[in-house]
């Protein structure tokens, strides 16, 4: 029994493609609800992402995973009326344990086209929750997919994957919180109303950041700007007071020459008595003197510098992904060995049963023959049956339980299953709750 | 005769330099998760570190602080205890990394000391044994509180000055480990810092009265004390610069506080 993964990805597919299959919340409930109509499917979830949009399913028992597949590929291309055939070559397909590695990768943002971006856990959480709703979602998918969370979860708390900034903007944030822990109350100026400044002041303030002043040559723009962060705009040439009562300063002015030079600064940094200041310098040419830096308590970014910050960060972020795939590969080993003893268990029971069963009614049909026998004869009698039967078992059943060098993905015990007439592997779980069931 | 609190405090000794190793890996394995083992040793140094003490007390039959190491065991103890407070209430998981090499470190040096080496008060001098009792509690514990106040001063300077080169040097991203932020390595500074001193300037002037007792005019002290003097000079200098004139906050006061700090320990073991 295994899981089957239909879908494609920011890898497969160019965004004209993904943009197609791209769903809204409604959509995706009702598609949702749609996949456990599918006659080969048992449990399936979706998930739809900018960069994603899979099918997770675990087929019925008796299906071969080729027409699972096949016929999720179906099922994704009637979701908005594509020809299945030029959907195909966008297409990737996971099935058993590769399935099972690519949802605790996807999880924990490995395959994401910003690796480590925090969102994607909380997408395939809502991918679950709508299965949830659905009734989509059975037991076997709900536990697969709580293993992913929880994969997901050590990743992210044992590396460092979703520390670092990927964007300018986001550098910022990261090093003021790195400078004064919390944002929040912190006073944010802005000098010169860019499109770039207005960007980094916006993640300031979804951070915490209060109090917004916003100083520009031209005062409308700064009128402008200031409306959407409920701040104040204030004229150009009253920026040195606001800065040394201001935390983070943003300048982006198409000024020519420094509008903050080394002396300024260190009249300021008097009148703050030593108060820490983040200064970002994001215009070319700079408006801030780079010998201002030198200053203590004063924390100058310039362009370059935060270019620097993200750079490293990425780089960082590749090295943890490395130590985060060897999680994932560890937990994917884990994961596979465990579901194999569980997965034959019921198999196991059920052959021992059988074979007791067979030696047991054997017994009461040569009885008769045997003659009167004594107490201790008897007893000789079931315990050679017994043995016999256990040392029949052995070898089976430490192949079936994985221990064995046979073949994967629970092969064996379909098998053997199969040799031995075996209905247990029709529903595991119940099986599992009463073993004695499938016992002939 | 202290056999069984030697034992007892070699073990706390063992578990705090487990500790020391785990983030010695930390840092340089970059496994980051081993880092949730290292409270853990402490805090099992921590126990049976205080069993030592009891133990202690018990052999010599009254409150263990009457020589140099028995001092130096409750100062180390209680440096573990404020760093273990600050782990669990505040949550700045590096602190291990700076404070656990530092309590090893001691331990270790105060385990090497002979016993009855002077250090308390009174222990070289001939004042009566009631002064001298009233005078070991008044004087000492103060004192130890004091000190193991200002090794979280001191671990809190160290975390300011490493977060600080690297945002000056425009490269915060090498540190795998969550710095605390400036402002909270300064503000939990300085709090320790207020109390660690308020204590420390008790301890000075208590130490003054003390040394006025001696009967023999021993003024040895004078020259025994000078370090303390200076070390609490220094903080002083920091507590005033940062009340009044808010200039001297920062990289600076972060650098006098570690000065001051190294100056107390170092006259504390006696070098």
């Amino acid at each position: 029994m295994s899981f089957v993964i239909v879908g494609l990805s920011h890898r497969t597919a160019p965004v004209e493609v993904r943009e197609k299959l791209s769903f809204t919340r409604a959509e995706l409930a009702e598609i949702t609800g749609a996949i456990a109509t599918v006659a080969e499917i048992e449990e399936g979830v979706v998930l739809s992402t900018c960069n994603r949009t899979e099918v997770l399913a675990s087929p019925r028992g008796e299906v071969r995973t080729e027409a699972a597949i096949h016929r999720l590929r179906d099922f994704l291309s009637r979701t908005r009326s594509l020809d299945p055939a030029g959907l195909d070559r966008y297409l990737y397909a996971h099935h058993g344990i590769d399935a099972v590695r690519h949802l605790f990768r996807v999880a924990s943002s490995l395959d994401s086209m910003v690796v480590g971006e925090p969102q994607i856990l909380g997408q395939v959480k809502e991918a679950y929750n709508l299965g949830v709703q659905a009734g989509s979602l059975g037991p076997r998918l709900d536990a697969l997919m709580q293993r992913a969370f929880s994969v997901a979860k050590r990743v992210r708390a044992s590396t460092q994957i979703s520390r670092n900034p990927v964007s300018i903007s986001y550098a910022a944030v990261e090093l003021a919180g790195k400078i004064f822990g919390t944002l929040s109350g912190r006073s944010v100026m802005l000098i010169g109303a860019g499109k770039m400044a207005g960007l980094a002041a916006r993640h300031l303030v979804e951070a915490g950041a209060r109090h917004v002043f916003v100083a520009s040559r031209a005062f409308h723009h700064a009128q402008e700007l200031a409306a959407k962060f409920n701040g104040v705009p204030i004229p150009i040439d009253r920026f040195r007071e606001y800065a040394s009562r201001v935390d983070i300063i943003i300048s982006s002015t198409t000024a020519q020459h420094f509008i903050l030079e080394h002396d300024d600064a260190q009249r300021m940094m008097r009148e703050r008595r030593g108060r820490a200041i983040f200064i970002i310098d994001i215009s070319v040419p700079r408006d801030i003197d780079p010998e201002c830096n030198k200053l203590d308590n004063l924390y100058l970014y310039d362009i370059d510098a935060l270019q620097g910050v993200v750079d490293a960060g990425l780089q960082e972020r590749r090295r943890e992904a490395a130590l985060a795939e060897a999680i994932v590969e560890e937990e994917v080993a884990r994961y596979h060995a465990r579901g194999r003893a569980r997965d034959a268990a019921p198999a196991i029971v059920a052959l021992r049963e059988k074979l007791h069963g067979v030696a047991e009614a054997e017994l009461q049909r040569f009885r008769g023959r045997l003659g009167p026998l004594s107490e201790k004869q008897e007893a000789t009698v079931r315990d050679l049956m017994s043995s016999l039967v256990n040392k029949i078992l052995h070898g089976p059943t430490r192949e079936m339980k994985g221990a064995g060098e046979g073949p994967p993905d629970g092969r064996v015990v379909e098998i053997v299953s199969r040799i031995f007439d075996l209905d247990a592997r029709e529903e595991p779980h119940d099986t599992q709750a009463d073993p004695k069931r499938s016992v002939p | 005769m202290s056999y069984w609190s030697n034992i007892l405090l070699g073990m706390a000794l063992a578990f705090y330099v487990l500790g020391v190793i785990a983030s010695v890996s930390v840092l340089l394995a970059r496994r980051r998760e081993w880092i949730s083992v290292i409270p853990g040793l402490a805090l099992a140094g921590f126990i049976v570190h205080f069993a030592g003490i009891v133990m202690r007390g018990v052999e010599r039959g009254g409150f263990p602080a009457g020589d140099l190491r028995e001092v130096l065991f409750l100062v180390a103890w209680v440096a573990t205890s404020v760093y273990l407070l600050a782990h669990f209430r505040l949550r700045i998981e590096v602190m291990g990394i700076v404070i656990l090499p530092l309590v090893a470190a001691l331990m270790l040096v105060t385990l090497l000391i002979p016993q009855g080496a002077p250090g308390g008060p009174g222990a070289e001098t001939a004042i009566p044994e009631g002064v001298a009792r009233a005078i070991r509690v008044i004087h000492i514990v103060p004192a130890v509180l004091g000190v193991s106040l200002l090794f979280l001063t001191f671990a809190m300077s160290l975390l300011y000055l490493v977060q600080e080169r690297a945002l000056k040097s425009h490269r915060p991203i090498r540190f795998f480990l969550r710095l605390p932020s400036l402002e909270r390595c300064e503000r939990l500074g300085h709090q320790s810092l207020t109390w660690g001193f308020s204590l420390l300037t008790f301890v000075v002037v208590t130490g003054v009265i003390t040394a006025g007792y001696a009967p023999t005019g021993d003024w040895r002290w004078v020259l025994r004390e000078k370090w303390s003097l200076l070390a609490w000079l220094v903080f002083a200098v920091v507590m005033y610069d940062r009340i009044f004139s808010g200039g001297w906050r920062g990289r600076k006061a972060a650098y006098l506080s570690i000065f001051g700090f190294s100056v107390m320990i170092l006259r504390m073991i006696g070098v």
